[in-house]
């Protein structure tokens, strides 16, 4: 059985060191599409890859964060040229756990013909009181949330795929869709492993500077596409703090964290959440992840320029209009 | 004799409020130009408004209006209710000083009217080291504290023209211009308040004018300040302090502040703030609301394209090295 898996990152040099190493050891190989990453993350992979780890480094230069549309590309890119009987569509910041390699080998072999692959989706809670310390510190002292309350699984798409043209991955990688548009009740067959036999790991806040970077250049970025968040979304909450300025504090990730995927109406106390030790990180030797993390104001500063270089662009092309005014006031 | 002033200005909440009262001493009314502000100003404005005086604002959504055509548009604004004798052009952070009417009359009475003024800067910077004048914590403690150059190493002037130019704005703007004494009225510019400010105006400027085909010049002052916040450096004092001494000056041109003496010579007029916010400039924010701006006119060209039929998975991965592993 051949197993890949499929991500696009932006801005990880964080953890995309710790991503790939860990994969690998349940992984025959990863393809990972940068997505303008302004950081060391493209220097982190193309490091890697030549160390002759089983990687297929692409990059995409679309301003806009069209997810679906470019992890679907991927998707059947890997499909195409490799061998892969299942491919794993990940983000940086999730790792696959199972009790191993043969275990999983076991528990995809048994899945029903024609159905997709589901992993539950637990979120980690690192201990955002501790001092940055580089990302394995940071994954080992994360507990898992017990009670999961976001309704979202992980797809494991299986090699049909290929053969069926019109099918998508759906945004966030939740599900395989059978064509644009369809609802759930079109979603083929998707078989849910259990929690022990094959999960995958989500830390997806791992310290203040990095989850400033996370929340506004992830909204610019689906701004641009015409997918901006929805006004419940804790997310869009957590970009308006920021502007305001107001504190991005532990207690305010923490709570972010262990209400991942929960509307701001639905959130409970933080201190209510029961956290359980359950280490996913595989042991893994980092050689190339920085030590220190890169602040927002570089990396944001770097994303708005690329839109104005496109707004530059698509002013030269178009014909001079004359700026608008209103006199608000006498 | 009437005189106006027209201030332009992007975003200034930390420092419109205290220079359109301190200028009203000084002159019958002002004209605010507000272009693509996304901070505080446009509130701050429509409170003066509302209070009474004698303001009128203006708005335009370009956030980096091209300086000539900024300058003309500002004399042109000036002149359009018909009442100004005289207009002097200001940026945000421009005290007339003296700040009285008859400093003004002074300069202006018996000036030939068929030739532009030119009021000469003196700029005055804030001591960054101190706490309270670069949190701006208190909005007029950077005014207040700021101490003059006791000789201008990049000197500058603000032009005045008089009701003889209006319609003519671009004539005022290529005419020789009369100096005006110093002593008899000046302009004190504090062109850097906060460590915050600097790097908010400096990166949003620079992004502004890139967006609008206009990209600053390498090594000019907003592409220095520019070039230290995007490679991550934090800024220290020194650095503050170098860029106020030599603002608008061309990074080549800059002196060593050291060389610079500074005197007190306070120009900033009685006045009591009501709505300026009490929190320093946050670039992050300025920055992200440009940003945001310009993501939503890259989603309506996305949608364009989309209804235009280009495949939305076409232009999707590219190889990006040759890696890859056997088949």
């Amino acid at each position: 059985m051949k197993l890949w898996g499929v991500a696009m990152v932006r801005n990880e040099s964080d953890i995309i060191e710790a991503f790939v190493r860990h994969n690998l050891t349940l992984l025959d190989g990863l393809a990972i599409v940068d997505h303008r990453s302004a950081d060391d993350t493209m220097k982190i992979l193309t490091t890697l890859a030549r160390e002759g780890l089983p990687l297929m480094v692409l990059a995409n230069d679309a301003v806009a964060y069209a997810q679906k549309e470019i992890m679907t590309s991927a998707l059947r890119h890997v499909l195409a040229r490799t061998p892969a009987d299942f491919v794993f569509p990940l983000d940086a910041d999730e790792f696959i756990k199972a009790p191993s390699r043969a275990h999983m080998e076991r528990v995809l072999a048994a899945m029903p013909a024609g159905a997709h692959g589901l992993m539950h989706w637990p979120t980690y809670v690192p201990d955002f009181d501790l001092p940055w310390r580089g990302i394995v510190a940071c994954a080992k002292s994360a507990r898992r949330v017990v009670e999961e309350r976001h309704e979202h699984g992980k797809v494991i798409v299986a090699r049909r795929f290929a053969s069926t043209p019109r099918a998508l991955l759906a945004g966030g990688n939740h599900a395989v869709m059978p064509w644009f548009g369809a609802t759930p009740a079109d979603l083929d067959p998707h078989h849910l492993f259990a929690l022990e036999d094959l999960a995958l790991a989500h830390l997806p806040h791992r310290s203040a500077q990095q989850f400033v970077v996370k929340i506004v250049i992830n909204r610019l970025a689906r701004i641009a596409v015409g997918r901006d968040l929805q006004p419940n979304r804790a997310r869009l909450h957590a970009y308006e703090r920021i502007c305001a300025g107001l504190p991005v504090d532990a207690q305010f990730i923490r709570a972010m964290t262990i209400n991942f995927g929960i509307t701001p109406d639905k959130w409970i106390d933080p201190d209510d959440a029961r956290l359980v030790d359950d280490p996913f990180l595989a042991d893994v030797v980092l050689r190339y992840t920085p030590a220190e993390q890169t602040p927002p104001l570089p990396l944001v500063l770097t994303a708005v320029e690329q839109l104005a270089q496109r707004e530059a662009a698509a002013r030269a092309s178009a014909p001079a209009s004359a700026p608008a005014s209103t006199p608000a006031a006498a | 004799m009437r005189v106006r002033g027209a201030i332009g200005v992007r975003n200034g909440a930390d420092v419109i409020e205290a220079a359109v009262r301190h200028n009203l001493a000084a002159m019958d009314g002002v004209v605010v130009l507000a272009h693509g502000a996304t901070d505080a100003t446009p509130a701050i404005l429509d409170a003066l408004v509302a209070e009474g005086l004698p303001v009128t604002v203006v708005r335009d959504d370009d956030p980096a209006p091209e300086p000539t055509a900024l300058a003309a548009r500002l004399l042109r604004e000036g002149f359009a209710d018909g009442t100004a004798d005289w207009v002097i052009v200001l940026d945000a952070a421009d005290f007339l000083r003296p700040a009285s009417r008859q400093a003004v009359l002074r300069a202006m009475t018996g000036a030939d009217v068929a030739v532009p003024v030119a009021i000469p800067c003196a700029t005055y910077v804030p001591d960054f080291a101190l706490p309270g004048t670069d949190a701006s914590s208190d909005p007029p403690a950077p005014l207040a504290a700021a101490r003059r150059l006791a000789v201008e190493p990049h000197p500058a002037t603000r032009l005045a023209a008089s009701r003889s130019f209006a319609g003519r704005e671009a004539e005022a703007l290529a005419t020789r211009r009369a100096p005006v004494a110093a002593s008899v009225l000046a302009v004190a510019r504090v062109p850097v308040r906060s460590r915050e400010q600097l790097v908010a105006d400096c990166t949003v400027g620079r992004l502004a004018a890139l967006a609008a085909g206009r990209p600053e010049p390498d090594g000019s002052w907003v592409d220095a300040v520019y070039r230290e916040a995007r490679a991550g450096r934090p800024l220290p004092p020194a650095f503050v302090d170098a860029a106020a001494v030599n603002a608008g000056a061309a990074r080549a041109q800059w002196v060593d502040p050291a060389t610079v003496a500074r005197v007190d010579d306070p120009f900033l007029a009685p006045v009591a703030l009501s709505h300026t916010p009490p929190r320093a400039p946050f670039p992050l924010a300025q920055v992200l609301a440009l940003g945001e701006r310009l993501a939503r006119s890259e989603a309506v060209r996305a949608q364009a394209q989309l209804l235009h039929g280009a495949d939305a998975g076409a232009a999707l991965a590219r190889p990006a090295t040759g890696q890859g592993p056997p088949r």
